[in-house]
């Protein structure tokens, strides 16, 4: 038998094997819930692919290049096999083309083994390390073949070629079956065809949660198998790379959290198998390989802590960095949604919280009538049916904390100075059940949903303004599907407009120190406004400087998600994190847009810098004006 | 689990404090959370009073499970209704006090004379173990201030009103209020009376005002009573009948000017 048909057999069996391994690995995703899926989506893939995925990769060029030959390379080549050989036409300029394909290749698995030589700490070891030789050997032995001429192969070499590309296929083809590393390259596919959140590739950023169908009782995942189809799938695309892990708050303040190991321990679920496989950083404080998944059995506590679970600020940095576009704050809510709903188990001073939004409609056991006690000198107007309003004002929780009225009583008398015709709800004003729903309490969450949407109904208003951006994300993107569609906007936004248009007159700030501004994660990465603030600054006269991690990329302040309330421990406190990073710029000052950034930073020990918010900043222009 | 004891929990219609919201009465909810855990599944849950009274479905979410609901006639008469209906469960646990209605505190005690048994008030944790018959007896810790505890014993059937503090977790689920159920009972006719209250019924100032004897002692002085158990000074009224007794607070109330009679 010549070497040509050796391939062709080698080529038509491993397809055989990767079609059997799919299979069984498909079944394994289809045991999840029934997904809506577009299947038009599979033709968007190369767009999604070189687009959308490759636009996160490319923040990191060394391994986007890398990737780009190496899945390139054996792209080309897998193809090129596939007619020459697969059809057994043995055209010589093919082999030539399988050649150029294999270096290509080559090349690029010489960078990934040269990362791996000294990977940093956040990639996983284990399985993926004997990438480089496995693909080289691919890469190697389809070289050697067609560099060879086939009448001078020795029998020795052809040997030794059939041996490499037989390391490599089974690589490929055992090893996606058997949910080795290389799953990620047909998972990774599929999950983009099939993506639980397709508006992503057109642009939107899409970051509401869905509603629960509470009447079907739907109370969230329990086990693995309660996950989305689609979302198992997208499990199964995860490349281990560590970004999540690198980016995630709770993971850098030693909370048991690790989003990487998180989306790992799912896929132990999916396919039935303990943790030992990892070999990555483990949750903070958990050690590995006591843990076990199976598909139909609770994920609490036997595969996942729950103080993992709970740990989660829900900030979306996680998200933000994955290049496989995984939704890991979906699998959490959906965890929390199971143990809040069905067992009552929810940490720290949070059921408190809860009891007291089901019993007050505020957060901290408050009278609604209290909320507007800071504005009871102010001469605010207060929206009744019948008598209209442009901007309707929602100052939330924060309208209770002594701090945070500062910030609302600035941003009244801004609204006031650029003569804004504005009113408050006042005493009908009630949360938005916005923590509730991050920790899990979905049934809370939709009906306050629906008391303010009745309220709002009943309302004459244009527009919506808030300071509040866990607010606005609620009221802006997650009360349309429960019905409530309104135009929201956030306060730093409306005044970045309202100076645009010289309603408001801003003087220059008379602050001098140097400045810093934090990004609320609700503000930049659920709703991707970074720049009215920043332009609200520059109108003050005030350069920011950057810190590190900021805009899109900002690192969260640890107040989302009710994570204050849940309050697992760590090593360190996460505003605390913060609070250096702006000590890193040199910042005295630190600028933020949100209620719960406020507490969180101003909650920082020791000498820090100021926490002003915009709102105060541009208040304090105001006196400063010629 | 099927014990050979039968334990009920008596729960209230609840009322938040600032909103009047109706919810689950914390010190009633802390009481069938104890229960659950002397009993597990074979805890009963009653509420004397409608089964439509919308707190009830916090209770569920609690963990009730079953709440048996017995309409009260025209009196009014928790009690008489009670007693006629757990005449034969062994331990009945309440809370200390209602958020709505009299709120009196006055139930536990009411209703474990109208059933001529023992009462135990502010109790902590009780466990029911078996004696050295074949009966069981209760071990009680029961709160007192400052820090301290008793533990006393006590033979079934008994009252205990729990005190609000009680080391138990509350866990509201909301999927336990869609499957829990409420059973109507007909209304069972009264014979036996016990003590009508004879008061009338106003709106609730926030909290009743605590009478306290005006301080004339120093700093340190009230430092070391707070500290100290000892040091609390005061009498100890061991000796005497009860009569002697209450001869023994009334001259105390009236010495510190508290009561004017
Ligand atoms: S979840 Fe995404 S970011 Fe995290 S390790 Fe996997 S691929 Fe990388
Ligand atoms: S959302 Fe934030 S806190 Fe939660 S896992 Fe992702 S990065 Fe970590």
């Amino acid at each position: 038998m010549s070497v040509a048909v050796a391939v062709t057999v080698l080529f038509w069996v491993s397809v055989a094997t990767l079609a059997i391994g799919l299979a069984r690995r498909a079944r394994l995703w289809r045991t999840g819930r029934e997904a809506d899926v577009e299947w038009a989506g599979l033709l968007a893939v190369p767009k999604r692919y070189f687009v959308d995925l490759h636009h996160v990769v490319a923040r990191d060029p060394y391994i986007a290049n890398t990737h780009i030959a190496t899945a390139g390379g054996a792209f080309a080549a897998l193809v090129l096999v596939a007619i020459n050989y697969g059809l057994g036409l043995y055209a010589p300029v093919l082999d030539w083309a399988i050649l150029l394909a294999a270096g290509v290749m080559l090349t690029g698995v010489y960078f990934v083994w040269m990362r791996r030589r000294h990977p940093p700490l956040r990639l996983s070891g284990g399985a993926w390390n004997r990438l480089p030789y496995t693909l080289a050997a691919f890469a190697l032995g389809l070289a050697l073949l067609t560099l060879v001429p086939s009448q001078t192969l020795s029998a020795g070499i052809a040997i030794a070629a059939l041996a490499l590309l037989l390391a490599g296929s089974a690589e490929l083809a055992l090893g996606i079956g058997a949910g080795g590393p290389m799953k990620h390259a047909v998972a990774g596919l599929l999950h983009l065809a099939f993506h639980p959140r397709p508006e992503r590739f057109a642009g939107v950023r899409s970051t509401a949660l869905s509603p629960l169908k509470l009447s079907n009782h739907d109370f969230g995942t329990r086990k693995p198998s309660d996950f989305l189809w689609t979302e198992l799938l997208s499990f199964d695309a995860c490349v281990e790379c560590g970004k999540c892990e690198q980016s995630c708050p709770a993971f850098a303040a030693g909370q048991p959290l690790n989003p990487k190991k998180l989306i790992q321990d799912l896929v132990a679920g999916l396919s039935g198998s303990n943790d030992s496989a990892y070999a990555g950083r483990p949750y903070p404080g958990i050690p590995i390989g006591s843990h076990h998944g199976e598909l139909s059995a609770a994920i609490v506590p036997k595969l996942i802590e729950a103080e993992t679970v709970w740990s989660c600020t829900t900030c979306r940095a996680c998200v933000e960095e994955c290049p496989m576009l995984i939704e890991h704050v979906d699998a959490i809510v959906g965890m929390r949604r199971s143990l809040n709903l069905t067992q009552g188990e929810v940490p720290g001073t949070a059921p408190e919280t809860l009891s007291n939004l089901r019993e007050t409609e505020t957060q901290g056991g408050h009278a609604r009538a209290a909320r507007y006690n800071w504005a009871v000198d102010l001469d605010v107007p207060i929206i009744e049916p019948g008598k209209p309003a442009d901007l309707l004002l929602v100052a939330g929780e924060g309208a209770f904390d002594m701090r945070y009225q500062r910030t609302l009583r600035a941003l009244v008398k801004l609204l006031k100075a650029a003569r804004v015709d504005f009113a408050v709800l006042g005493e009908r004003e009630r949360d938005t059940g916005d923590t509730a729903r991050r920790l899990g309490d979905e049934a809370t969450f939709q009906s306050f949903a629906k008391r303010n949407i009745e309220t709002f109904a009943s309302l004459d208003f244009k527009r919506i303004v808030t300071s509040d951006p866990h607010v606005l994300h609620s009221l802006r993107n997650e009360y349309p599907a429960l019905g409530g569609k309104y135009t929201v906007i956030h306060h730093t936004a409306l005044l970045a407009e309202l100076a645009e248009q010289g309603k408001l007159q801003l003087g220059k700030s008379p602050e001098a120190r140097a400045l810093t501004y934090h990004d609320p994660c609700y503000l930049g990465r659920y709703n991707g406004e970074t720049e009215a603030p920043r332009a609200l600054l520059r109108k003050l006269g005030i350069e920011v400087r950057e810190m590190q991690r900021s805009g899109l990329r900002g690192r969260c302040c640890g107040g989302g998600g009710g994570a204050p309330l849940t309050d697992i421990p760590g090593k360190q406190r996460i505003p605390d994190i913060r609070m250096a990073d702006a000590r890193d710029v040199g910042a005295d000052v630190i600028a933020v847009a949100c209620p719960q950034c406020t507490a969180m930073l101003e909650g920082v020990a020791g000498a820090h810098a100021e926490v002003l918010d915009i709102a105060e900043l541009a208040a304090a222009s105001l006196e400063a004006r010629p | 689990m099927s014990n050979a004891f039968t334990v009920a929990a008596l729960i209230s219609a609840g009322r938040h404090p600032v909103s009047g919201a109706p919810r689950a009465c914390r010190g009633d909810a802390v009481a069938m959370a104890l229960g659950r855990r002397m009993a597990g599944d074979g805890l009963r849950v009653v509420h004397a009073g409608a089964a439509e009274e919308p707190s009830l479905q916090d209770y569920l979410a609690l963990g009730a499970g079953t709440i048996e609901a017995l309409p009260l006639d025209s009196s009014g008469d928790a009690v008489a209704t009670l007693a006629a209906h757990l005449k034969n469960v062994d331990i009945i646990l309440t809370g200390s006090n209602a958020e709505s209605g009299a709120g009196s505190g006055l139930l536990p005690y009411a209703l474990a004379r109208a059933l001529a048994r023992p009462v135990a008030g502010n109790v902590l944790d009780a466990r029911v173990q078996k004696t050295a018959g074949e009966g069981w007896d209760v071990e009680i810790r029961q709160f007192l201030p400052k820090g301290q505890r008793r533990r006393i014993g006590c033979a079934l059937p008994l009252v205990i009103a729990v005190h609000p503090r009680a080391p138990v977790q509350l866990k509201y689920a909301y999927a336990r209020r869609l499957s829990g159920r409420i059973e109507r009972f007909p209304e069972t006719p009264t014979d036996t009376c016990v003590a009508q209250p004879v008061w009338t019924v106003e709106t609730a100032s926030r909290r009743p005002i605590r009478l306290k004897a005006r301080e004339t002692k120093s700093g340190h002085a009230r430092m070391q009573a707070a500290v100290v158990a000892e040091a609390k000074g005061g009498i100890v009224a061991f000796e005497g009948s009860t009569v002697d007794k209450a001869q023994v607070m009334l001259n105390y109330l009236r010495e510190h000017r508290l009561v004017d009679f």
